[in-house]
Parts: structure tokens; sequence; C-alpha cells
């Protein structure tokens, strides 16, 4: 298999850096939930009032 | 600090820590395939030696960037008196850092260590997160 340019491995290279890092991002905030803890403490804080 | 941290993270200063950490994890973990392959040790056919060092280099300064805003938040906003394993994991990371830094700024006989750093430098991502991150996950 013949080798791509230097270019084109350093951009792919990258690009799987930022794909990682996104998908760190998505995995972690889906663990999360879609309502964020400050969202939801605040919530409760007012159903106690 | 701490309400200048509580604003950008709009409260959420455990959650933006934890995605930040979790992302320099994987980041670290890519950075050992990338450093495998500058090295030789890895071959891969879409990929050289010099290209993947480079590469290796562009994305360890993006994770000393990171690194650096997590520690800011983690020490400005918790401290590091109750940080215990965490804290000490941290602590060393970021001293072994450091010396990782120097030591690719410096060169020459001393390049020998930095397999060992880079070794070193990653498993210590993997304990500070796992003392913090992991335990927050329910994973830890």
């Amino acid at each position: 298999m013949r080798r791509p340019r230097q270019s084109l491995q350093m951009l792919g290279s990258l690009l799987a850096a930022l794909a990682i890092a996104a998908l760190a991002i998505a995995v972690v905030t889906a663990h999360f939930g879609p309502t964020s803890t400050a969202k939801l403490e605040a919530r409760e804080e007012r159903l106690e009032k | 600090m701490e309400d200048l941290i509580e604003e950008l993270t709009r409260g959420n200063v455990t959650e933006v820590k934890v995605v930040l950490a979790t992302v320099v994890l994987a980041l670290a973990i890519y950075q050992l395939l990338l450093a495998a392959v500058a090295y030789g040790w890895l071959r891969l056919p879409f990929l050289e030696a010099g290209t993947a060092s480079w590469t290796h280099r562009a994305s360890g300064d993006a994770i000393v960037v990171l690194t650096i805003l997590v520690a800011t938040a983690c020490l400005s906003y918790y401290g590091f008196e109750e940080g215990g394993a965490h804290a000490l994991f941290g602590t060393i990371l970021l001293g072994v850092l450091a010396l990782k830094v120097f030591v690719v700024r410096v060169g020459g006989r001393l390049s020998r260590l930095l397999p060992l750093l880079g070794v070193s430098v990653l498993a210590l991502f993997g304990l500070t997160w796992w003392t913090s991150a992991g335990d927050f996950l329910g994973v830890g």
C-alpha cells in the first residue's frame, strides 16, 4: 500500500485526534444526561420552596 | 478565581472538569499510539514516523493546555487539602509533565528518557482521572 502525501497524513492524524476528543465529549455528556446538575439542583430547590 | 470558574462553567464545575479530563485521557492514549509509530515500534502503512512525531507534538501541546486548565479549576475551586490520592497523583503528574516538556526542549542525551517519561505521564493521567472523573462517572 502506497503511503499518502505527508500533508494528508498530517491532516488525517489531526482529524483523528479531533474525532477522539469529540467522541470523549459525546460519551461523557451522554452519561450526564440532557439536564445539567446545576439545573437539577435549582429545580430541586424550587420544589422544596 | 472561584467565582470566575463557576461563571465560566455556569455552575457545572465538576461536569466540565470531568469532560475535559476525559478528553485529555483519550488524547493521551492516542499519544501512545503516535509515539509507537514515531519510534518505529509500530509500523502503519498510512502513517510515517516523522508525521506521527509531528502530530504527537501538536496533540501534546493541546493536552498540556487542557491539563493546565483542569488543574487550575481543580486547585482554585476544590483546593488541595481534601484531594487525597487524586491530589497526590495530580501533583506528581504536573511534575513529570513539566519534566517531559523540559527534556523535549533540551534534547540531547536526555531524550533517551522520553519513552519512560511518556509512559509515566500516561499512567499518571490514568490514575488522576480514575481517582476523580472515574469516581464521578461511576467507573473508578
